[in-house]
């Protein structure tokens, strides 16, 4: 079992160089882990910075993912999207194991909140100068229980190799369909969706993204899209050499494919049981990944 | 339809996609008073606008064009929402009165009928706010004529406080042209940002730059729903009546 895994963005120091794209993968306890963020291709034309971030850490008991979208055109909204990212992930790998799942993961997201207000104090900017969403996922290796937790848009979705997809987060209705919410504005606890997985329910796969990939994979008028881009971006995963060159795949696939008016940076982490974890489950006995053709 | 990767045992389908567009208003005032030269420029202004906007790799993509003219009565061009591409400049005739309040009646209908909200398992991804830039060249008037800020302002206010769930626009950007428009009237129209301009035809061609160039920041992803294009700055020549 691997510890101390860690993989993905970092806030730069002192407003330092912020990579134009991230990837990173590797095995942690009984999950495959792949992540990659893009630079949106508007951005690249432009000119301007990616404005995404993910991290992944992990230890011998936990998996912390964490994945933010810089929002708002602000400048240093970047810088607010990796530094939130880091803050969940590392607060929730490093905490100990306890009772409240829940409530650790709302600790989790009131650090990063705090620490976001202090960098904008430390760098005497306002705080909506860092704005981000953040979406995080805390999983259990030994049991398999996980919690996810989301402010503001993206999507955290689980896959079972029986093939159903779904969203494990539905964000409150707030009566404004066109509001973006973020991880650093003073009311980010009237958005903030918390949500338990029992072990007897956990997914077989994680899909955690920012809005430039939920937008293109939730909406579909093709019945059974969302499950069957699922069950290939699995695939992929399973069927790679190992988790670096799936982080390369992936990395390709998000800088590289094409919808009409789709141009955001693009982030994207899959967690997903080893092949034979999933093989070995008698509940999943009829439902097992297909090959490549 | 696959993509092209060269990482081994990487093979994808194209993700499902989906629509999204972003919503462009002008609301331009042909009353009696923009005759001869204001009215024609601002035809040969907005040819520059559909050909600029349409030339951007990425608004031509997304932007969708709502064309609404007020004089004693107002109407939406072609009833509807026109992509940029497809957007055809009509002949305007200048006359009649100022009727702003109609203009923003056929705005509220069309956001409600013509801007689509998210909905998950359909191609809807949900339209950005919409953006309205409001030229107009005199005060507003009632059905006789007379000046009147009564019925632009209920008007107004019913486009902007809506029922929860409903369609508002991002921005509304108040442009006077001439010497006949009040800059306390242009900044009550408007949500922040208001000018005044000449009535010459370089005028009339530096506002639908400024309509441009602020469409093309506001194509940008995870721009601010409540200032699209902040760094646009107004067009040269042109007295800064409200910009917050």
């Amino acid at each position: 079992m691997a510890s101390a895994f860690s993989i993905g963005d970092r806030c730069p120091a002192d407003q330092g160089v912020y990579p134009s794209s991230q990837k990173g993968g590797g095995t942690c306890g009984p999950y495959v882990v792949v992540g990659a963020s893009a630079r949106g291709q508007i951005h690249e034309h432009r000119g301007l910075d990616r404005d995404d971030a993910f991290a992944v850490r992990g230890s011998d008991c936990w998996l912390a993912i964490a994945v933010a979208d810089g929002v708002g055109s602000k400048k240093w909204s970047r810088f607010g999207a990796s530094l939130a990212v880091e803050a969940v992930s590392g607060f929730l790998a490093g905490s100990p194991t306890r009772g409240d799942r829940a409530a650790l993961m709302r600790e989790a997201f009131a650090d990063a909140h705090q620490r976001l207000l202090a960098l904008a104090d430390k760098w005497a900017i306002p705080p909506d100068e860092l704005s981000c969403t953040a979406l995080a996922l805390l999983l259990d290796l030994t049991s398999g229980a996980a919690i996810a937790a989301q402010v503001g848009d993206g999507a955290i979705l689980g896959w079972k190799a029986s093939g159903e997809t779904r969203e494990l987060l539905n964000a409150p209705d707030t009566g404004d369909v066109q509001a973006t919410y973020t991880i650093n504005g003073h009311r980010y606890l009237d958005h903030l969706v918390v949500e338990e997985l029992p072990p007897g329910e956990s997914p077989d796969a994680y899909f955690l993204m920012t809005d430039g990939v939920s937008g293109d994979v939730l909406f579909s008028d093709k019945p059974g899209a969302l499950d069957k881009w699922a069950a290939d971006m699995h695939r992929n995963v399973v069927q790679s050499p190992g988790p670096g060159i799936a982080a390369d795949g992936l990395l390709q696939w998000l800088a590289g494919y094409k919808v009409r008016g789709s141009w955001d940076d693009r982030t994207l982490v899959i967690v997903t049981r080893a092949v034979e974890e999933i093989h070995n489950d008698p509940e999943h006995s009829s439902g097992q990944p297909q090959p490549s053709n | 339809m696959s993509t092209l990767n060269s990482a081994p045992g990487w093979m994808v389908s194209e993700p499902p996609g989906g629509e999204r567009a972003l919503p462009v208003y002008l609301l331009l005032d042909t009353s009696g008073s923009m005759r001869g030269v204001p009215i024609e420029s601002l035809t040969q202004g907005l040819e520059q606008f559909q050909k600029e906007t349409s030339d951007d790799p990425f608004a031509r993509d997304v932007v969708k064009v709502g064309l609404i003219t007020f004089d004693s009565g107002a109407r939406l061009l072609d009833d509807k929402l026109v992509p940029i591409a497809e957007f055809k400049i009509p002949h305007l005739v200048a006359e009649g009165w100022t009727r702003l309040d109609l203009a923003f009646l056929e705005l509220a209908k069309s956001m409600d009928r013509d801007i689509s909200k998210p909905k998950k398992g359909t191609n809807q991804k949900g339209d950005w706010r919409p953006m309205v830039f409001v030229l107009t060249d005199g005060y507003p008037t009632d059905e006789n004529g007379g000046s009147s800020d009564t019925l632009w302002r209920a008007a107004r206010e019913a486009v902007m406080k809506r029922p929860a769930g409903s369609i508002k626009p991002s921005t509304i950007v108040a442009v006077g042209c001439g010497v006949d428009v009040k800059d306390e009237t242009l900044r009550e129209i408007s949500t922040g940002t208001a000018f005044r301009m000449g009535s010459e035809s370089a005028a009339f061609n530096a506002f639908l730059q400024f309509v441009t160039q602020s469409v093309i920041s506001a194509v940008q992803p995870g721009s601010n729903p409540e200032q699209p294009a902040p760094n646009v700055p107004p067009p040269p020549g042109s007295v800064v009546v409200s910009n917050t």
